[in-house]
């Protein structure tokens, strides 16, 4: 969760300060994830249990 | 005009300045890392955000010109929160390891952190890696800190012109580098040191040297080349750790040449720290008193005529006159403070000045050079010749070994002759040059160190005559130095008197006691066998070698002195540090030894002797500033413009890095000649 809110933090120091125009377009559709999906996103984020123990993945 | 405000506070500036310049002459200070103001603007490093009325985005101050009426906020909550964004991007992959940085303590990042850094680092990812690439024996990477500001990529391809270095890949992934690892092929690369607004570039021979806030910092005058540039010294203790440029816009813009500043190690290396007196063909340590005696019966016991004195490149002006004013009352006419032996008329200033000016070479359309290599021989002035191309509408010709002087130039020919074929129009850069408004010519010093330097000098004159370079407002006829005692010397007469020897037949047995003070250009072979020589110098060098007795003398950062620059431009340089061991200020040597023979100078203080000399030589009385002389209505200087002879210049240095007793003595110079010229690094073996 702390992680969204830092996201969606960092896209605001993205938008609007650079010369070239992909950092908006970089910024703009996180902001938009967020703004219309937030709670799924974070219902998302919740449920999400590793399919295998992550050490088993790794092998 | 432009009339913007600026927080509240209204200024006029020119029409296409910047916003930043605009907020600086408010006398606000905008944060910036890439801007500089002698490089174009690149805008990347979106640190200089200011806010503008009726613009919804915060602006890069450094590119957006001013319009009438704009009114700028540079400290708003909202740029501050701006600037912090931006600042912590920049640090997202730049590494904390300020405490083994060279650059802590004078790092535009370190500073700006303090006002618009976070406390703490949100970032938890691994930082960026970067290869270290090797960029020679002077500039020193440490890619991790890059910034991507591409200061030195735009320094080196606008300013040095040698386009070597750029960037690769985008984004976080951007090296800045050499592409393939080499050194860096510039005279001005420790300036990319200076620029680098972080520790990514520092400088190799210097690392972990010591802290910027421990150094005692003395302001003064470079003496290894001609120009004069202004210096800082900074030391510790008893010792130099580095030279930095100091800002002036006349001489030197804020660049210095990578000799001048990388020479410093050698100012502790091969140094003369004793008197020494040579026995039974042997040298030994010997008391003041000793060589003070024996110079003075050797002198006492020969004819006037008989002795003969010459002045080195690095000496100061009170030290040439005091050994001159010595020799005056002792009755000699041999003085001579051209040891490269060039023979020329220097009884009018005009004839051997830069008499444009440096920064007049910013007004001149067309330029011929004549047996030099500016590059080599003064690199901070070719800079500005450079930055005088880069302008546009400018021509350049050469006379003299092709050289890649950085900008194009017309190789118009070999030798003298080709100073003929322009002043008969039979070259056709005779063309360009009639039609220029303000033409120049630039005659290398080398030029005059020839047998028909005297004729050289005339032809060089009479085309400077010819081709409308001698006006009321503007004079083209310059001569490039590469001694930065010469034009001094010149100044103060420090010639063959009447009857007297040049360097030439005083070398060739035409004194009996010859006095080199810091003269170790000479060819000391040439010397007489049965001439007793005095050395009075700094450095064991190959005039030292050969002396009979050694007068350790002090550096030029370890005495006060004034020095003229090739323009003519006095200045004066400060103690940074004492000289080490017996070695004593030389104008000190001249005076105790004068006492020593009953012909006590009239001076006991350094005030006294600096004052004198302004009394004598008014052009003294004029510290740092200069007055451009007038060319129109002057007589040519002495000598036959077509007796010059059809061989052809050579150059003056066979390299850069090495040409006086210091750059000799310095490891990092070797280094640099091991890098740029091997077949000279293993010749030297």
């Amino acid at each position: 969760m702390t992680d969204i809110a830092l996201m969606e933090q960092v896209t605001t120091q993205v938008a609007g300060h650079t010369i070239c125009a992909f950092g908006d377009a970089a910024a703009w559709p996180i902001q938009g994830l967020m703004r219309a999906f937030r709670p799924l996103v974070e219902q998302r984020a919740t449920d999400y249990k590793p399919a295998q123990p992550l050490a088993q993945a790794a092998e | 005009m432009a009339k913007v405000t600026v927080d509240g506070i209204e200024v006029e500036i020119a029409n296409g300045s910047s916003v930043l310049q605009a907020a600086e002459a408010a006398g606000k200070e905008i944060p910036r890392f890439c801007y500089h103001e002698r490089l174009s603007v690149a805008g990347n490093c979106r640190m200089c955000l200011v806010e503008i009325e009726k613009v919804p985005k915060p602006v890069a101050s450094c590119g957006q010109p001013v319009a009438d009426g704009m009114v700028i906020f540079t400290d708003t909550e909202n740029v501050r929160k701006s600037r912090r964004g931006v600042m912590e991007f920049l640090l997202i992959n730049h590494p904390l390891d300020c405490p083994i940085c060279d650059q802590g303590g004078e790092c535009d990042l370190q500073d700006e952190a303090v006002s618009y850094g976070r406390d703490t680092s949100r970032y938890e990812e691994g930082k960026r890696a970067a290869a270290q690439p090797d960029w020679g024996p002077l500039v020193k990477t440490t890619m991790t800190r890059c910034i991507h500001c591409t200061r030195c990529i735009r320094f080196s391809t606008e300013i040095a012109g040698v386009p070597e270095l750029g960037a690769t890949m985008r984004g976080e992934n951007m090296q800045v580098g050499t592409y393939v690892d080499k050194a860096l092929s510039s005279e001005l690369s420790g300036n990319l040191i200076d620029l680098c607004p972080v520790g990514a570039l520092t400088s190799k021979p210097y690392a972990y040297t010591a802290r910027s806030w421990e150094l005692r910092k003395t302001d003064s005058v470079d003496v290894l080349d001609a120009v004069g540039a202004n210096i800082r010294i900074d030391a510790r203790g008893a010792e130099v750790l580095r030279i930095l440029p100091r800002l002036n816009d006349d001489v030197n813009e804020e660049w210095l040449g990578d000799k001048s500043r990388f020479s410093v190690d050698g100012l502790k290396r091969r140094r003369l720290d004793r008197p020494w007196l040579r026995e039974n063909g042997k040298l030994r340590a010997a008391s003041w008193e000793e060589v003070f005696a024996g110079v003075t019966n050797k002198i006492k016991a020969s004819k006037p005529e008989r002795l003969g004195a010459i002045a080195g490149d690095l000496v100061d002006v009170e030290s040439m006159l005091a050994l001159k004013e010595m020799f005056t009352s002792l009755g000699s006419p041999n003085l001579d403070c051209r040891q490269d032996g060039a023979v020329f008329d220097a009884s009018q200033r005009g004839f051997y000045l830069f008499n444009t000016t440096i920064a007049g070479i910013e007004e001149a359309d067309a330029l011929v050079i004549i047996g030099s290599n500016p590059r080599h021989e003064a690199p901070v002035l070719n800079a500005r010749i450079r930055k005088r191309w880069l302008a546009g509408h400018f021509e350049a010709g050469l006379i003299g070994v092709p050289h890649d002087l950085t900008y194009p130039t017309t190789h118009i020919g070999s030798g003298p002759d080709a100073i003929t074929a322009l002043l008969d129009g039979t070259h056709p850069f005779a063309e360009v040059l009639k039609a220029a408004k303000k033409p120049m010519l630039i005659l290398g010093a080398g030029a005059l160190a020839r047998p028909d330097g005297a004729a050289i000098h005339a032809a060089a004159w009479k085309l400077a005559a010819q081709f409308n370079m001698l006006n009321d407002d503007w004079h083209g006829f310059n001569v490039l130095h590469h001694a930065a005692a010469r034009t001094g010397a010149l100044d103060i007469g420090f010639l063959p008197g009447p009857g007297g020897k040049p360097t030439a037949q005083m070398l060739a047995g035409g004194v009996d006691i010859l006095w080199l003070l810091g003269a170790d250009a000479l060819d000391t072979q040439a010397i007489g066998a049965d001439t007793f020589v005095i050395y009075q110098g700094h450095h064991g060098d190959a005039a030292a070698a050969r002396a009979d007795v050694i007068l350790p003398g002090a550096a030029y950062t370890e005495k006060d002195g004034t020095y003229v620059n090739t323009e003519g431009r006095v200045q004066q340089g400060f103690l940074a540090v004492k000289p080490p061991g017996d070695a004593r200020e030389d104008w000190r040597i001249l005076r105790a030894i004068s006492a020593y023979m009953g012909h006590a100078l009239r001076y006991d203080t350094f005030q006294e002797l600096r004052a004198h000399l302004a009394q004598t030589y008014p052009a003294f009385a004029l510290t740092g500033e200069l007055r451009r002389l007038a060319g129109a209505n002057l007589a040519a200087p002495a000598g036959d413009p077509a007796a010059v002879s059809a061989a052809p210049f050579e150059p003056v240095f066979d390299n850069y890095y090495q040409t006086d007793p210091i750059s000799r003595a310095s490891p990092t110079m070797a280094a640099c000649v091991e890098a740029h010229y091997p077949n000279l690094a293993e010749a030297a073996q």
